[in-house]
């Protein structure tokens, strides 16, 4: 049940994250051969992309997280046994897990103030930065999942 | 909050990945300053919106997809065929062809791995000494930081809020200078090995260039298009992701957009994704720092203490170096780049020449324990232990030691592009 909701999970982030970037791509490919051959753009477009471009972002560091693949500074692990490592794995994802659900908590707040306080000629922008609360929560549950992962 | 900050500090050490940590810090730091800390997401929100961060993604993907593709194979052809036959010509070879292909590919070891494992055997085969072989390859892994379209470079221009076009600039000549240095070191350290000659042909020159002229025309379109003022750094991100994948499908029929396209946008999300988070948090942590004035307060500390902006060129190398062997270079230019900045600039140096510093240091970081990530990954691509391997590059460092201080010293080399 918890794997398959794990695969599930892998396999919606992938799309998401796999066609915000094609969308990136193909919008500022499109933006280039209008600016350069008829002479205008779409400033729709740049706001368009921005968002996209949180969206792949956040879906890419929930990937990031069921590959093992974040950015760590672990000097000390050079000189640990893997039996200590694999010991230390589950208290790191539950800190990991506790900071981004605080994290989804604080999006939660930014995403009401957002929706409060807009310019109504902005308002059209608002559902994309849902992706911040979604994106934290995502990654909460990645590490919480990630802790049942055997290291050794 | 010292046991708060201790903790940080161990959960980091011990294998946290560095956002959460920087996270960890910030609502601290936010609650400390009577904050709320959704501040934190505010900033990032604001963040993600600069306008330079779209070409992250975009010169990431081109990245991936030479990486998946043949280009390795197409350029040790090329620069076989054109620098072969020189003297050490297949050492030549490969510093030229791992500087061309970290450019593009970000120096995340993908150099080691795409051309370390083609590389290898075939210096070995010619009667290279091994421990000439692995060093050169372990080094030879974050040749190219220094040149358009480095991943490094980009990122420093945002983290610094300076322009990637002058960043581009400032990098080149320092760039060319280390390739000069290493070729000369390989002259001097092959003259004895008993190499076989290779003969110039025009006809394999020729025969190469048309096998590789797509990829070759790459950075020439890129800094064309860029310093020639056509597109944008966004936009030439997304004419090279494009460009790339168009000669690796419809050229070279390496991969098909059925079945390649889907995994190979994934990984870069991947790689992205792990890029932006840390990105984001790190630098709305760092403006709580600023608030909190604590670069002014190591500005006065540093006032009181350093007199000279000799003494703080030596210092600035001598901790960059701990932090390249400690960091990697990605984490140590969000972290340790905003704090630095302010005290760079109150001593007279200016934000380009202090990136090109920067990067250099964490270059030679690279191939140095307990975190070089050249170290490791070689360590796994060629069979050898860590330690064997960092002997190996002791040389290459020793080069790439005189190398750093010439271009410390010797501003002109990195600000030569700016108007007097």
């Amino acid at each position: 049940m918890i794997e398959s909701l794990n695969k599930s999970l892998i396999k919606l982030e992938s799309w998401a994250a796999a066609i915000s970037l094609l969308l990136i791509l193909v919008l500022s490919l499109l933006q280039i051969i209008v600016r350069n051959f008829f002479d205008f753009g779409f400033p729709e477009i740049e706001v368009i992309n921005r968002n996209l471009l949180v969206i792949c972002g956040m879906m890419g560091a929930t990937l990031a997280t069921s590959h093992l693949q974040h950015i760590k500074v672990d000097a000390l692990t050079a000189f640990m046994s893997k039996k200590v490592i694999a010991y230390l794995h589950r208290p790191i994802c539950i800190f990991c897990a506790s900071v981004c659900a605080a994290l989804c908590y604080y999006s939660i707040i930014f995403f009401t103030d957002e929706w409060a306080y807009a310019p109504v000629n902005e308002r059209w922008t608002l559902p994309f930065k849902l992706i911040y609360p979604i994106g934290f929560l995502l990654l909460s549950l990645h590490f919480l999942l990630s802790c049942r992962k055997k290291l050794l | 909050m010292t046991t708060a900050i201790l903790f940080l500090v161990f959960i980091t050490l011990v294998g946290a990945p560095l956002f959460t940590v920087l996270a960890a810090g910030g609502i601290l730091a936010s609650f400390a300053s009577d904050l709320s800390p959704d501040i934190l997401v505010v900033e990032m929100n604001r963040l993600a919106a600069s306008p330079n961060m779209l070409s992250l993604p975009l010169f990431i993907l081109a990245g991936v997809i030479m990486a998946n593709g043949a280009a390795a194979e197409r350029l040790v052809r090329f620069f076989k065929a054109t620098f072969g036959w020189l003297p050490a010509g297949l050492g030549i070879v490969s510093i030229g062809a791992c500087a061309f292909f970290t450019a593009f590919s970000g120096a995340s070891g993908v150099t080691i791995l795409a051309l370390g494992g083609l590389l290898y055997p075939m210096l070995i085969k010619e009667g290279y000494r091994h421990r000439y072989t692995a060093g050169l390859l372990t080094t030879s892994g974050s040749l190219g930081l220094l040149f358009p379209p480095s991943l490094a470079i980009i990122i420093f221009s945002i983290v610094a809020g300076i322009s990637i076009e002058d960043m581009f600039l400032a990098g080149i000549i320092p760039g060319v200078l280390l390739l000069i240095l290493l070729t000369l070191y390989s002259f001097y350290d092959c003259r004895h090995f008993g190499l076989p000659k290779h003969t110039f042909s025009i006809n394999e020159i020729t025969a190469s260039i048309k096998a590789c002229a797509w990829d070759l025309l790459m950075p020439i379109v890129i800094l064309t298009g860029i310093f020639g003022g056509y597109v944008s750094v966004t936009e030439a991100a997304a004419f090279t992701a494009a460009y790339v994948l168009f000669i690796e499908t419809v050229i070279y029929k390496e991969m098909t957009l059925k079945n390649n396209l889907f995994d190979l946008l994934v990984e870069c999300s991947i790689l992205f994704g792990s890029l932006l988070i840390i990105l984001v948090i790190a630098l709305g942590l760092t403006n709580l720092l600023i608030d909190a004035q604590l670069p002014m307060q190591l500005l006065e500390f540093m006032q009181e203490h350093v007199d000279s902006k000799l003494q703080f060129l030596l210092l600035l190398n001598a901790f960059l170096l701990i932090v390249g062997a400690m960091m990697d270079i990605f984490s140590a230019i969000i972290v340790v780049v905003p704090l630095l900045l302010p005290l760079a600039l109150q001593y007279g140096i200016h934000p380009a020449h202090l990136g090109v510093i920067f990067l250099a240091n964490l270059e030679i970081g690279y191939s140095t324990p307990p975190v070089g990530i050249n170290l490791f990954i070689a360590s796994q691509r060629f069979n050898e232990p860590v330690l064997a391997l960092f002997r190996a590059c002791l040389p290459f460092l020793f080069v790439m030691i005189i190398w750093l201080l010439i271009i410390t010293y010797i501003p002109e080399l990195s600000l030569w592009w700016m108007d007097e």
